[in-house]
């Protein structure tokens, strides 16, 4: 079914058509949330009254962006409104402080501008995968990274999931999130150099 | 640049700068791999699950929208 089919059958009360909908987006529709709002039982709400915004707008659904653009911003409204009465969400202007510079890694991990290979590896990373060879090892990891997803700042943990968990192209995190491509990059970026760094302190047995 | 290197997003002149660098530099080669397999394993995270009670709660939901409709009409003209 293609989007015109999609938008076509929902508004004729098609169940099969939502059904497909839900299916497809709803526990997205939660982890986004999260981004948003503290508590899971909010952003299980949030989604909820995400799909009811999605049937009474659907009559009026133009399809000049996707039907994913339409759906996540009727979410971002959502969760804005839940936020404004429970003065609980994080603010939007969140997304927007990379004010201060930062490095994706330490700078010790690299030779100083006044020794000998200035600018080449200090501390080289070493010769661990992050391939999971089994399904232990790769259930081993998906924890590990989730857990480390989970605490990140809020901003890269925003674009980090939209991008890498949920698979998003970089101008939709932009728009949803208000954020310029930039921004976008380097919130990307420093997400996963986190990651990867608490993955690496975790094999060498320190912490980041 | 390693995301942008990563996602092919790097103009071409820089790309090929880079993978020069890649085969005289190990460690970057063991960086660049393990930040890969982060993005590869991040993309397994993406459990769309729906629990039966939601399904049947959304539906439930659905269904009561559906008799209530008011007069269709068509933007799309489809």
């Amino acid at each position: 079914m293609n989007e015109r089919e999609l938008i076509t059958a929902l508004r004729a009360g098609d169940e099969a058509a939502f059904t497909q909908v839900i299916e497809a987006y709803h526990t997205s529709l939660v982890r986004i949330a999260m981004l948003f709002v503290q508590e899971r039982a909010v952003a299980e709400d949030v989604a909820q009254e995400t799909w009811l915004g999605v049937l009474r707008g659907v009559h009026h659904f133009e399809g000049r962006s996707s039907f994913r653009t339409w759906l996540f911003s009727i979410l971002a409204n959502q969760a804005q409104r839940r936020g404004q009465r429970e003065r609980r969400t994080i603010a939007f202007s969140a997304f927007n402080a990379v004010a201060h510079p930062e490095h994706a890694l330490p700078t010790e991990r690299f030779r100083s501008p006044d020794e000998s290979w200035a600018g080449w590896w200090a501390s080289p990373p070493t010769d661990w995968q992050v391939t999971p060879e089994d399904e232990m090892l790769s259930a081993e990891l998906q924890t590990e990274i989730a857990q480390a997803i989970a605490t990140l700042p809020t901003a890269q943990r925003a674009v980090m999931t939209m991008r890498d968990i949920e698979g998003w192209d970089a101008p939709e995190v932009c728009a949803l999130l208000d954020i310029s491509p930039g921004n976008q990059r380097v919130l990307l970026h420093r997400a996963r150099s986190r990651v990867r760094a608490q993955l690496e302190a975790a094999r060498n047995g320190k912490t980041v | 640049m390693v995301s942008d290197y990563l996602d092919g997003t790097l103009p071409e002149r820089d790309r090929l700068l880079v993978e020069r660098h890649l085969e005289a530099c190990p460690p970057c080669v063991y960086y660049l791999d393990q930040i890969r397999g982060v993005i590869e394993v991040s993309a397994t995270l993406r459990s769309n699950h729906l629990d039966a009670d939601m399904r049947e709660h959304l539906l439930a939901a659905f269904r009561e929208w559906n008799s209530t409709a008011p007069v269709r009409h068509d933007p799309l003209g489809i």
